[in-house]
Order: C-alpha cells, then structure tokens, then sequence
C-alpha cells in the first residue's frame, strides 16, 4: 500500500518532468521550424514578385511614357493638324509623318489619326478606314475635355476591336479640335510587353483604374476574376482569399493610374504544410512513448532500494534486529543502505550488552537472600548451643555459638554498609570460630589506622577474604599468618587481606581476571568483587598484589572514605 | 510558478504566430466612402456596363453594380429601409417604382424640363431613363404585310392560339401591354379581356423575352412585345416586323430612383444627372435602339414619331390600382380557358 502510492508518485514525477522536458521544446522546435519556413518562403516570394512586377510596371510605364511623347509630337505637327481638320484625300505625306514619328514603337502598339468627328483616317495598324470612335462618349470625349494624353480600358462592350487599351491626345486645330490621335495596345502588344518578365508559375493581370480588366496572360483561364479581385478590394478583404492556394501582389503605374497584379502560387502548398504537420505528429508521439518508458525504467531503478530499505525499516521498527538490507553499489541510495546495516548492528550490540548486565545484577541478589535465609531460627539456635555449651562445660560450643550468633545477627541487618570498626569486629567473630575449628593453624592479626573505624564499607567484605585465605590459602595443612591493614591514602581508603599461604592457583586466578562465571571455589572473592563493582563502578573491583615475600595471596581493596554523617547528610 | 511558465509560453507562441503572418499586399488602399457608389440594377449588362465604366472614367467613383430582377431588387431595398445598403435603383418599369415610391427620395434632375412631354412624374420619385412604347409585331413569312394593324385584331379569331403573349402575372411589361390593349380598344374593359384570353387559346409565354424567339421560329404568327426588344432582335436577324397599332399604344418609360437615406447621397445624384444627360440619352438611342426621354437627342430616323403613333395617356396610379382585380380575372379566365 505504502510502497504503491510512492511508486505511482515517483512514476508520476518523473514522468510529468520528462514529459516536460522532451516534449515542450520540441513543440517550440516544430512551430519556429515551421513559422521560419513559412517566413522565409514568404519573403523570397514576395522580393521575387516584387521585382518582376517593378520590371513589369517600369516597362509598362516606359511604353506609356514612349507612347504619349509619340502622340504629343503628334499633336504638334501642324501639317498633321491642317490635314485632320480639312478632312482631305489621304495623303501620303502624313502617313510618312505618322510612321517616321512612330517608328521606334511600331512592334510595340498602332498608332491612329481620327478626323475631330471622330473618323478613322490614318493608321499604323490593320484598319482600312471608315472605323470611327464617338466623340462624346469614352476615349475621344475625355481627350478633348482634358489636356494632355488620356489612358483607357478598351470597354469588353465594344465587340468591334482588338485592342485592349487606348491612348489618346486631341490635335488642336484653328477651331477647337481638329482631331484625334490615338495609340492601341492589343493582345500581341500586351504579351510581348510583358515578356519573360514575370516567372513560369505566375500569371499577370492588367487592371484599368477602377480595376476592371484590361488583358490577362494566358494563364488565367477563369472568367470574372477581375471582377472578384475588385468586389474583395471593395469589401476590403484580402486579395489572398479569393483564392486561397494563390497570393497577389500588385504595383500601380501611376501615370496611366492602371494597375499590374501578379498572381503567384502559394510559397508554402497545402500538401506540404500538412505533411510537416503530420511529421511533426509523429516525432511527437515518438516522444511520448520514449518518455513514458524511460521515466517507468528510471522510477523502477529508483524505487527498488528504497523500497527494500523501506521494509527493512519496518521491520526494525517491529523490533526485528537483524534487518539487513543489500547493497548493490555505491551509488547514494547504496550508501544509505550501508549506513542502516551499521547502525541496526549497533543497535544491536548494545542492547545485549545492556540485558547482560541486568542479569549480572539480578544473579548477585539471589545470592545475597540465600544467605539470608531464615536467620533468626539460625540465631535462636545458636542461642540454645551457647546455653547448652555452658550448662555442659564445654565452653568452645558456647564460643563459636555466640560468635556465629553474633554474625548472624549482623547479616540480618538490613544495612547495606557498616563502619570499618563493625567489619573488624564481624572478622573477629569469625576467627575466632576458625581458630576453634582449626587451632593453631593461622595468626591473625588486624592493623587500622585511627580515625579510619568508622569509616563505611559494604558490610560483610572482608569476612569471605578472609574465610578464602583459611579455606584455600592454607588447604595443604600448612601454618601461617593473616594480616588485614586499613589505611587512608588521601580520600581513599585501602585495605588489604593478606596471607601467606599457598597462594591462588594460576588457572582461578585467570578465571578471576576473565570474570567468568566462579566455580565451587571462591565463591566468596566473586561475591565481594561484584559487590563492589555495583556499588563504585567496574574500576573499583578485587586487585590481586604480589605479597611481601612472593608467597600467598594479597589483595586490595580501594575505596573512596565516607563515614556515617556524611551517609547520612547524603 | 507552473502560471509564469504557461504565461511565459503563452507569449512565445503569439510572438512566433504573429511573425508568421503573410506579408501585406503592395498597392494602394481601397476607395474610401466619398468615392463610392452602390447601384442596383435590373437592366442587362450589356445597358449598364458602358454607362457605368463612362461614369466612372469620368466622375472617378467607384460603383458597386448588384443585379437582379426589378421586383427581388426594389424588395430587397424595402427591407434595407433602416440601414440602406444601396443609393440608386437604376432600372425598372415605372409601373414597379410606383408601388415602392416610398422607398425613393424625390429628385427631379437638373435639366427636367428637357424632358418629352408626359415622361416626368408627378413627385419626382423617379427619372426616367428611356421610354418604351408596346408594339405588335409578325412573322414576316407566314404574314403578309398589312393583315396586322392594331389591337382589335388580336380579338379575331384567325390568330388564335397563335398570339404570343407573356403572362402579365409574371411579367411587369406584359401587364402594361394588356392595359394598354384594353385602353385602347372600345367596349367594355372586362369583356374585351376576356374575349383576348379566349383567343389566346391558353398559349401563354412565361418569360416575355421568348415572345420574339416564339414569332421568329413561326411557332406564333403574331407578337406583343416592347419596341426596343424587337428592334434589337430585328437587327439581330429575326424575321419579325413591328406594328405600331392603328388604335395608337402607350410608352411607359424604365427609370432611374434615388433612394431614400443614400449613404453616398451626392455620389448618387451625380449618377441620376448623368444618366439623363445628353451623352448617356445619345448613346441609349445609338446602341440600345431605345427612344430617348429628351428633346434635344434625337431617335433613330428610322422611328415614327410619338405623334405619328399617337400615345394614349396612360394613368401609372390607376393601372396600378385595378392590377389586383386583373389577375382575380385573369387567373379565372385562364383556368376557364384552358379545355
């Protein structure tokens, strides 16, 4: 349960991060690629048509500007003048003035003379004469009303002519107008005006001031789509919705006020945006799917050791010490791993250190109450004996009984510690008893310095040091002397129980040393060195000295001095 | 935090989107309003085109042509009374513009008083633009010159079921052909309509620009049709030939309206003069072989004069009134006629 929701957390980080980070920069890679794409294309396709149409305009721009010098020359020849206003025969001297005055740009348009009634007189091009133009209405009618040369659409309504275009100049005669000269542009002229200018895939238009159509390149087969570029200029739309794979671009010429549009395909096709559209789909997807198993791979990899670390803690925390978790290298999660097997074995370690000595303490009061058992029907006993050994003469029983009485009467106290002078007195009792139970075997013999009687310390101390040097120091029958010293060594107190007997044997004495558990054999020393060790610490124990002429066994005893008031003021 | 990111990518995006924006279209910027015109138009375009181009060439406003038929048009402008999209109604039987008179702001054109006599109408709400007298007209090989000369001899019996005649219904020009019949003719106005229909044998056209095709390809002897349609056909090639009928006809001109609330006002009264200027009059006699509505430009020589035809005096407003009790009647009598 613990372990799903932090996998399924992990996983979900990771996998928003690496989603994050995979994804959004290609999503920002795609639309720059794609916008710089379009960008670029669009602007190369706009310089591009921007220099065809200016080649474009400044061509038709320099035949207009060719064309209405022609005519204003025209105009000003006054044999030209005198023959349109009288109306005469044709005469061959004009048509030479008309071709001479024209000859630069015969290929380019026709050039015409019209009577002031607006009858065709002399031409350039294929008329035979008789055509005639109104002269109130359209070309004739502007041209007379304005000075200069007028530009016209030729009007889709006038079936009778070829011509696409009309220039035109009025000849001022002695009244008013004497005619009319006229230059036209037709398809041909139209087409090789504009020849080689614009690129293979485009088309040109060529609109008339108020955008009706004046010629188109063959290209543009549609009816109508001046019409439709005009109603979009009117509604002030965009050129480019007419159509919506083309785009225009178009550049006024400002003397004749007409218009050249340049329809060019789309830089950028559909077909193409939608297959980097869908490229880009792709690589994303790829993206996604890559994301999604390496944040799995990655979270699995993450999770393991922290789940198994995870268990291994809860299993400590059920109080299972020997948890342990593996370490499969050296990498963070690894050395956490390390790190909690040693503080586990730590825990450990100290725990069964502390259990031991619980049980230590708890051995040593045993004891100490089986030695209490029933003292006072021990005591009143011995009472009995001591009678019984007076009323029979047998002094001795009586001794040892009130001795032993006296003893036991001390062990009962309740008082953990006695004055040094008590713990003499103990001893005394229980010498004399050995003395009775092994007569002239030992000397006993106790120096204390004065002041140091009532001194405190453990009660019965000194008696199980003693009985063990009877007991083992003398065992093999020998005779000998024991001596125990008090003295006072600045705040300390030491005493010492020697003897001179045979010694401790190397194996207990090692024993000893080892603290390990005692034998049968001196119990007691291991009784007092507990006691003592309990009572001041474990530095305060049973130290074993060589004795004053390297025989028998001397101990010593340290002990900080406290006496009775200060025990009590404590 | 995750609200800075977004923002932050949010403005990246539009930075990125709005420089991918095409580049803008090179040239100059459209017409302003001062230098526009909407014209409806029920004419063809062969009639408005010329006039228009001319009066853009020499006004230098721009116009928006919207054609249509004269009803669905003058409808349309009737429903744009609040808001009025278009500023002259050019175009249209008078007949047509009367019943919507009051969707058109009075003018009466500078020069008015050169108008022919009994074409400007009372309370200027339109101009005329061209006027067009009803005519007869025969199948110059299956009738003999002669044997057609007015209105009562549609009433004979040896041309049933062979007049060609467009349903008044549908038509506005075949409505004022039946009332000018009427007029004319002597009798009861009823009695007469109803002895037509019998000799129409339920032959009714149904677009009054098939009644010439019907004379021409002889599937009809005789026709009733409008002056200026024949004479084109006529020099178009069709065996037909005109009549003008004894008993005299009507010539009820189209017009030119001005609508009310005009959003380019000035543009459009600039429109309505030149319309009925001498130039554009001129040019509807020479190439739309139609009758001027002015003095001074004369018809085609070719043409009788208004007297020589003899004009009846048509009332626009009566006509208009009795149209409902007409086509009650008329739809009654077809019926009736039909076997």
């Amino acid at each position: 349960m613990n372990g799903l929701s932090l996998r399924s957390s992990f996983r979900k980080k990771l996998l928003s991060a690496f989603l994050a980070v995979g994804i959004i920069p290609l999503l920002v890679c795609v639309f720059l690629i794609l916008n710089v794409f379009r960008l670029t294309l669009a602007r190369s396709a706009a310089a591009n048509a921007e220099s065809q149409l200016s080649a474009m305009t400044g061509g038709f721009a320099e035949l207009m500007t060719a064309c209405g010098e022609v005519l204003e020359d025209l105009s000003g020849q006054r044999e030209v003048g005198m023959a349109l206003s009288e109306g005469a025969e044709r005469d061959t001297r004009i048509y030479n003035a008309l071709y001479s005055t024209a000859a630069p740009l015969l290929r380019n348009a026709e050039f015409s003379l019209y009577d002031g009634a607006g009858e065709l007189l002399y031409t350039t091009g294929s008329g035979t004469g008789g055509e005639a133009l109104p002269v109130n209405w359209g070309l004739l009618a502007a041209a007379r009303k304005q000075e200069g040369v007028v530009y016209r659409a030729v009007s889709p309504y006038d079936a009778d002519t070829r011509s696409k275009m009309q220039l035109a100049r009025a000849i001022p005669g002695e009244e008013g107008v004497a005619g009319y000269a006229v230059a036209e542009l037709g398809e041909a002229h139209f087409a090789r005006l504009l020849e080689g200018k614009y690129a293979a895939d485009s088309d040109v238009l060529v609109l008339d001031p108020y955008w009706d159509q004046v010629y188109t390149t063959p290209g543009i087969q549609e009816e109508g789509l001046a019409r439709r570029l005009r109603s979009s200029l009117l509604e002030g739309g965009r050129l480019s919705e007419v159509e919506t794979d083309k785009s225009y671009t178009l550049l006024r010429e400002e003397q004749s006020g007409f218009t050249v549009v340049l329809r060019q395909p789309q830089p950028l096709a559909e077909w193409v945006i939608r297959l980097f559209y869908l490229a880009a789909g792709v690589s994303l997807l790829l993206c996604l799917v890559l994301c999604l198993i390496v944040s799995m791979r990655f979270s699995r990899q993450l999770f393991q050791p922290i789940r198994s670390l995870n268990s291994a803690m809860a299993a400590v925390e059920k109080g299972d010490l020997d948890a342990r978790v593996e370490v499969p290298g050296t990498d963070e999660i690894s050395q956490l791993s390390g790190r909690f097997n040693r503080m586990t074995q730590r825990l450990k370690t100290n725990l069964d250190d502390s259990i031991r000595q619980q049980q230590e303490l708890g051995d040593a009061q045993i004891r100490m109450m089986q030695a209490q058992l029933n003292p006072h029907f021990l005591y009143n006993t011995l009472d009995t004996l001591k009678w019984l050994g007076k009323i029979h003469q047998v002094p001795q029983v009586a001794t040892i009984s009130a001795d032993l009485a006296d003893i036991l009467r001390s062990s009962i106290s309740s008082e953990e510690f006695v004055g040094l002078r008590e713990e003499l007195e103990m001893l005394e009792r229980y010498v004399e008893i050995q003395r009775i139970r092994f007569p002239g075997k030992f000397e006993y013999e106790a120096q204390v310095e004065q002041g140091l009687l009532d001194a405190l310390v453990p009660k019965l101390m000194l008696q199980p040091l003693v009985e063990n040097a009877i007991i083992h120091g003398f065992e093999d029958g020998s005779h000998g002397r024991i001596r125990v010293s008090a003295r006072c060594c600045g705040e300390e107190l030491i005493l010492t129980v020697e003897d001179d007997g045979c010694g401790m044997s190397r194996e207990s004495m090692e024993r000893f040393l080892a603290r390990e558990e005692p034998t049968s054999r001196h119990f007691g020393i291991y009784n007092v060195d507990a006691i003592l060790r309990l009572h001041y610490g474990p530095e305060r124990g049973l130290a074993f000295l060589t004795p004053e002429g390297g025989k028998g066994t001397c101990i010593r005893v340290i002990l900080p001095i406290s006496r009775r008031e200060e025990e009590e003021k404590l | 935090m995750k609200k800075r990111s977004l923002a932050f990518l949010c403005t990246l995006f539009f930075l990125l989107s709005s420089c991918g924006e095409t580049i803008p279209e090179t040239g100059y910027p459209a017409p302003g309003e001062e230098e526009r015109l909407v014209v409806y138009t029920s004419h063809k375009e062969g009639v408005y085109g010329p006039i228009i181009k001319e009066f853009e060439e020499r006004t230098g406003i721009w116009v928006e042509v919207v054609t249509g038929g004269t009803n669905e048009l003058l409808e349309r402008i009737a429903g744009e009374r609040d808001d009025p999209n278009c500023d002259v109604m050019f175009g249209g039987g008078v007949e047509s513009l009367q019943m919507y008179e009051e969707q058109f702001e009075p003018y009466a054109g500078s020069e008015a008083d050169l108008l022919k006599p009994g074409l400007r109408p009372e309370g200027d709400r339109w101009m005329p633009f061209s006027s067009l007298p009803v005519v007869l007209i025969y199948n110059t090989r299956l009738v003999s010159p002669g044997e057609l000369t007015g209105w009562a001899d549609l009433l004979e019996e040896r041309w049933q079921g062979k007049i060609a005649f467009a349903d008044p219904a549908v038509s506005g020009s075949s409505y004022t052909a039946a009332i000018t019949m009427l007029l004319c003719l002597e009798g009861d106005l009823w009695e007469n309509l109803a002895r037509f229909q019998e000799n129409l044998g339920g032959n009714v056209i149904e677009d009054s620009g098939d009644v010439v095709t019907a004379v021409d390809t002889g599937s009809c002897l005789v026709g009733v049709t409008l002056e200026e349609t024949a004479l084109k056909r006529r020099s178009q090639g069709a065996k037909i030939a005109i009549v003008y009928p004894a008993e005299g006809t009507s010539d009820l001109p189209d017009g030119t309206a001005l609508v009310a609330g005009a959003r380019h006002r000035e543009n459009a009264v600039a429109f309505l003069e030149f319309v009925q200027s001498a130039d554009v009059q001129a040019m509807v006699v020479s190439d739309f072989a139609r009758r001027s509505v002015r003095c001074d430009v004369a018809d085609w020589d070719t043409m009788p004069s208004e007297e020589e035809i003899g004009i009846i005096d048509y009332d626009v407003a009566w006509a208009s009134g009795i149209k409902e009790e007409f086509l009650e009647r008329w739809s009654v009598a077809g019926e009736g006629g039909k076997p």
